[in-house]
């Protein structure tokens, strides 16, 4: 539960900017979209007042040719594409498409401390596991390689693996994106043992050069989820991608309501994934993804040289930076940036800020320098122990 | 060759393959639009919708007052960054408040009916680790996503996905016997529907629910109701918990939450289920769900409801609608065997899943959508006719009299034909792909 916000009542808000009428914050506390883009609010009102969600008896054309449109974006493959509710439920389509491919083997091998969302098997996978052991758990046995350690891969997964899960951004206990190198190995310890390869880039969409990181990486993976950002930062969205032969082995053939929820998919949310989607072409540009990476790491060298001694240490994501503290909490720092116009994401000893999709490069600058001047005041003052 | 041969490929290719072959066996159409009790198709082709998404349009489609609330909340702020508030949250507490039973005090949101299940299990289990036992009924439903299938109540279903970490038991739905029974071990949780929905409408026997409660009470059990397709008026009270007076711990609400508008699900807690709720290592709904647009589709939806008298009518037309479907289908007892439900949560039940089908089809030929059970499993599926609360006479007559065509349709072919449908249906997604695109 992300505690430092849930007392914030917000009331307007656009691009970056989030307001509670009487203050105002850059939203640096999720991998989001941004608020209140024009071309997507407008389109998803116009299909509002069409009808907002489907009849379900007819086809939906905005439904189909979304999921046409994210099959060409999608590493090539990966064609069929199931939309849900929220990114959460495309990540537990996944495991579910996962488990009904191997429904013999009884084990998912997690790599990557990661948020993968909130559904049971998602808060049980997420954080390296830290929940999994709360109530009756989940019904497979799960396994956690931190990217540390993913040359030993080859040790955990096994037989019985049903699927390796990864998310190419690590998150804790600092953030790192997993490499060409670390990737190719993982598709292919996968790959020796016949479990399915599942990318969870709920945080890294749209952040990387054509959209997503297994694009870069090469990560190759059988199932890809993806969204947060999806929504345009208008309505919830999420997906999954997947190879067709996989999907057809568990849903070919067989009853179309095996799988789904009642509004999953609904022209509305797939009118601003559209037009989300066309606002992201631009934003993961070479160039653009370039200049965004320069930026958080000249910050993240300033902040280095600042923090030097003090224990604290710096990493950085795509438009991503990230404190970890040698403390226990990161909670009073994050209150303190709160004060300074930024609200930022914290769990633990750990504190991240990250630009929506919306936010230009001088924002993003803009706000990492606020961060660097206010760690600069107190390394200097009597503030240190606020660290 | 239908002009729709590109969607078809595309829903193939894309999308779902079993729903391509549905689609273009059946040379379905695209949604263009729709208002009120009318979906219009992208020929300008107008169907009366008697089957509302499975009641997510109690309020028909594109209710203005309700598109006018979303449009200005989108126009506004449509959504809040994860974990912080927005006034209209409180807004649609105070408008659902009064409708519950008295000491419901929390109320937490979801995306779907799926991740309340998805919750509530999590909670139920962290409550009572040592307890494995969830009791529901048979032929209940509570989502699809993989801890919901757990407590599916047809085990066909969730075998596919593996097993469950819950003792799941099974009891025929309204048997007092059997729920007897399944208490004589200790029980973690109950998960009931207040009318059972799905292919099966059954109303329960009275004092259903209230012994359910006491059974509850007695081993300090979790009692869930899962007003997802009961609430809002489908069956003819907002809440069929408030009217019988039976408070559950776990209320589910969806569907005609939002009156059509949105994507939003909730569960409600009784108010001696905070401490529990607030000692969960992670919150109890999801912090990205509940967004504004939501909430205000949920606030002017309830309004609507209250404003246009709803409920009362819901339940002067359930009993016209039932009225004329018996008579129309009485005719007819080795093809219809029965009229269950309640208010507006109606259907015929069919002798076989071939007759829902042949009856499906008819009544589509005459521009009307039903509730299909898509369930070819189920031995007597029940197909809903469930319009929106604001249906008129003349549309139920209609759409009865349609009914009483196709019946005497369908109740002339010879009986092969009949039993060919029925084996058509149990087999339809298996097909080879050649036959579906001659067809
Ligand atoms: C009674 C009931 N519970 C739960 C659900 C699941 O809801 P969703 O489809 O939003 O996951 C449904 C949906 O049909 C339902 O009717």
């Amino acid at each position: 539960m992300n505690t430092l916000i849930q007392d914030i009542s917000i009331t307007s808000a656009a691009g970056a900017v989030v307001s509670d009428g009487e203050h105002s914050w850059q939203d640096l506390s999720a991998f989001g979209f941004g608020y209140q883009c024009p071309d997507v609010v407008n389109d998803v009102v116009a299909q509002m007042q069409r009808g907002g969600l489907s009849s379900r008896v007819l086809m939906s054309r905005p439904m189909l040719q979304l999921v046409e449109q994210l099959a060409q974006l999608t590493p090539e493959d990966l064609t069929m594409t199931y939309l849900c509710n929220s990114p959460d439920e495309a990540f537990e389509g996944a495991i579910k498409l996962a488990r009904g491919h191997n429904p013999q083997r009884r084990e998912i091998v997690v790599v990557g401390q990661a948020d993968f969302g909130c559904m049971t098997y998602s808060r049980a996978m997420s954080w390296g596991g830290c929940n999994a052991a709360d109530g009756w758990g989940v019904a497979v046995d799960l396994a956690f390689v931190p990217f540390a350690e993913i040359a030993a891969l080859e040790q955990t997964v096994t037989a019985r693996t049903l699927a390796v899960v990864v998310n190419p951004l690590e998150q804790l206990p600092e953030l790192l994106l997993l490499g060409r190198e670390q990737a190719q190995q993982i598709r292919q310890v996968a790959d020796r043992h016949g479990a399915l390869l599942i990318a969870c880039e709920l945080q890294t969409f749209g952040r990387c050069e054509g959209l997503f990181h297994s694009l870069v990486s090469g990560l190759s993976p059988d199932i890809l989820v993806y969204g947060e950002a999806l929504g345009g930062g208008v309505l919830p969205i999420g997906a999954y991608t997947a190879r067709r032969c996989v999907n057809e082995s568990v849903y070919g053939g067989r009853n179309l309501a095996l799988h789904g929820s009642t509004t999953a998919g609904n022209p509305a949310s797939c009118a601003a994934a559209s037009a989300a989607l066309k606002q992201m072409a631009a934003r993961t540009e070479h160039e653009v993804i370039r200049r965004f990476a320069e930026v958080t790491s000249i910050a993240a060298e300033r902040l280095r040289r600042v923090l030097a001694g003090s224990g604290i240490r710096v990493s950085t994501g795509p438009a991503a930076l990230q404190l970890t503290l040698p403390g226990p909490s990161a909670a009073a720092l994050a209150e303190r940036l709160r004060q300074h116009g930024l609200l930022v994401w914290q769990r633990g000893n750990a504190l991240r800020l990250s630009a929506p999709l919306l936010m230009t490069v001088s924002q993003w600058s803009d706000s990492l320098t606020v961060v660097v001047d206010f760690m600069k005041h107190t390394q200097a003052n009597t503030d240190k122990e606020l660290v | 060759m239908s002009g729709y041969t590109g969607l078809y490929d595309q829903c193939d290719q894309y999308w779902n393959t079993s729903a391509a072959k549905i689609y273009r066996i059946s040379h379905k159409t695209a949604e263009a639009e729709a208002h009120g009790a009318e979906v219009v198709d992208e020929n300008g082709r107008r169907f009366l919708d008697f089957a509302c998404s499975y009641g997510v349009f109690l309020l028909g489609h594109t209710h203005k007052q309700i598109v006018a609330a979303v449009t200005e909340q989108t126009l506004t702020l449509a959504m809040r960054p994860a974990g912080t508030r927005h006034p209209s949250a409180i807004a649609l507490w105070n408008a659902l408040q009064p409708w519950l039973p008295p000491s419901m005090s929390g109320l937490h949101f979801a995306h779907t009916g799926s991740e309340c299940s998805e919750m509530t299990l999590r909670l139920i289990s962290h409550r009572s680790p040592d307890r494995r036992r969830i009791v529901v009924a048979e032929n209940g439903y509570h989502g699809k996503t993989l801890a919901a299938l757990d407590i599916m109540g047809q085990s066909g279903h969730s075998a596919l996905f593996g097993a469950s970490p819950a003792e799941v038991v099974r009891v025929p739905y309204g048997d007092a016997e059997s729920l007897n029974y399944a208490f004589q071990e200790p029980v973690a949780a109950l998960f009931l529907e207040p009318v059972l929905g799905g292919p099966f409408i059954t109303v329960p026997p009275a004092g259903y629910l209230q012994m359910a409660r006491d059974l509850c009470d007695t081993q300090d059990s979790l009692l869930v109701f899962d007003e997802i397709q009961t609430a809002f008026g489908r069956a003819g009270e907002m809440m069929e918990c408030t009217t019988q007076g039976v408070s559950p711990d776990l209320l589910f609400l969806s569907k005609g939450l939002t009156g059509g508008c949105a994507a939003m699900a909730c569960v409600v807690s009784h108010e001696r289920l905070s401490e529990t709720i607030a000692s969960l290592p992670e919150e109890f709904g999801n912090p990205r769900a509940g967004q504004p647009v939501a909430c205000e589709a949920g606030v002017a939806a309830i309004r609507v409801i209250e404003e246009e008298n709803l409920i009362q009518r819901a339940r002067e037309s359930g009993a016209y609608l039932r009225e004329r479907l018996l008579a129309v289908t009485a005719p007819y007892p080795e093809i219809i065997l029965d009229v269950p439900g309640k208010g507006l949560m109606t259907g015929v039940k069919c002798a076989h899943p071939g007759i829902e089908l042949m009856l499906l089809m008819g009544m589509d030929k005459q521009n009307i959508h039903l509730g299909y059970s898509l369930n070819e499993a189920a031995a007597h599926p029940v197909l809903r006719f469930y319009p929106p609360l604001s249906v008129t006479r003349e549309q139920i007559d209609r759409v009865a009299d349609a009914l009483a065509s196709v019946l005497a349709e369908v109740a002339a072919r010879p009986a092969f034909m009949r039993r060919f449908m029925n084996w058509f249906t149990k087999h339809k997604y298996g097909f080879p792909d050649w036959l579906y695109k001659l067809a």
